[in-house]
């Protein structure tokens, strides 16, 4: 059973097995709706980055249960001036972390690495009257 | 990217007061955007249902208040004041305030213009976190954040269409009514919640909360239908 009404057109298209395009005006204009109305805004990398002196990168050991108040600061790394002009430079680029182990002078992979998304959006409720 | 014109520099411990006079000069030529909450609210308040509500006094299918009066005096303005103002949006609450609430719950503000002609006095005795306190804002929030939740579900739903779209090879291009931009018929809560119940018999809830439940609940059931197919 689907959540759809029985007056309206079906979720599905007939002829490709996809959204029906009416789903995914409708998937649109909610989505647009509560965008403007919630005064959801993105800024993206690049704005934030340029809006401040300096970008530092920290480094979290997060505890079992995930909760980021019991967080453990490993380590802090400022960018330098150049690493941060390639931020800005690349907005919608991913940032990766990897953990090297050296050892005898040589450098190796360690086992567990993350990637985490750079650039990222960060979404803010906005509220203020504007004049139309 | 949008960028708002108001400069966001005032914390909630910043030096602040505002004492209103209601002379509603702030009421006109505004752009007052309603969250479902907000509607839900102010329709409850005037005893009208979302639909009468969002016919009288909005513009954009409901998502916006209808500043249609004498001098572009908002639809709810009447002589004697606010028709509607225990059930006041939060921008009207914030006034003149502008109020930026991040994610990770920091909140900043900035200070509006204000009608030439106000008769709101200024003063420093106080600060921002008190005239926010005194505005009751707390339910706003709450109920942002929860639609905030749903909006992310529907971004992902999106992304997933259009992702999966693009790999798509298609004779037709993809016509979709994107200007204007379709008016959500989601924003009709009490059509939504009667549709809802009806189809499951049962009885539409009676508190304001209780009915923004059913209206998410209903959203994030279409979400989860759409969602099926896209796991297809």
């Amino acid at each position: 059973m689907t959540n759809q009404p029985e007056n309206q057109e079906p979720l599905q298209d007939e002829t490709t097995s996809d959204i029906s395009r009416r789903e995914l005006a409708r998937l649109l204009g909610a989505a647009t709706a509560l965008a403007s109305t919630l005064g959801i805004v993105f800024e993206d990398v690049a704005a934030q980055v340029a809006n401040v002196d300096q970008v530092k990168a920290n480094l979290y050991l997060l505890p079992a249960d995930g909760d980021e108040k019991k967080r453990v600061l490993l380590a802090s790394v400022t960018l330098s001036p150049e690493a941060k002009a390639k931020l800005m430079a690349a907005p919608n680029a991913t940032i990766q972390t990897q953990f090297i182990g050296v050892k005898d002078g040589k450098e190796q992979q360690l086992r567990f690495m993350d990637k985490s998304k750079g650039a990222g959006k960060t979404s803010a409720k906005v509220v203020e009257q504007l004049k139309q | 990217m949008k960028t708002s014109p108001l400069s966001y520099d005032l914390a909630p411990e910043s030096p602040f007061g505002y004492a209103c006079h209601r002379c509603g000069k702030c009421c006109h030529h505004q752009r007052i955007t309603l969250a479902p909450y907000e509607l839900l609210r102010l329709a409850r308040g005037l005893g009208l249902s979302t639909g009468e509500f969002i016919e009288r006094h909005t513009v954009a299918g409901g998502t916006r208040l209808r500043f249609d009066g004498p001098a572009g005096a908002c639809s709810l303005l009447k002589e004697n004041g606010c028709s509607a103002h225990a059930d006041r949006p939060l921008a009207c609450r914030l006034y003149p305030l502008g109020g930026r609430f991040v994610s990770d719950g920091q909140a900043r503000f900035a200070q509006i213009t204000p009608h030439p002609e106000s008769a709101g006095v200024y003063g420093d005795a106080g600060t921002v976190g008190e005239f926010i306190a005194a505005q009751e804002i707390a339910p706003f929030l709450e109920a942002s954040s929860r639609y905030e939740a749903l909006f992310d579900r529907l971004l992902g739903l999106l992304a997933r269409y259009l992702g999966r779209q693009a790999t798509v090879s298609t004779e037709e291009p993809l016509a979709l009514p994107l200007d204007p931009l379709p008016a959500s018929s989601w924003f009709d809560i009490d059509a939504v919640l009667i549709e809802w119940r009806t189809r499951r018999g049962l009885a539409i809830p009676e508190t304001l909360e209780a009915q923004m439940d059913l209206h998410l609940s209903a959203m994030n059931a279409w979400a989860e239908d759409l969602a099926r197919l896209l796991d297809r």
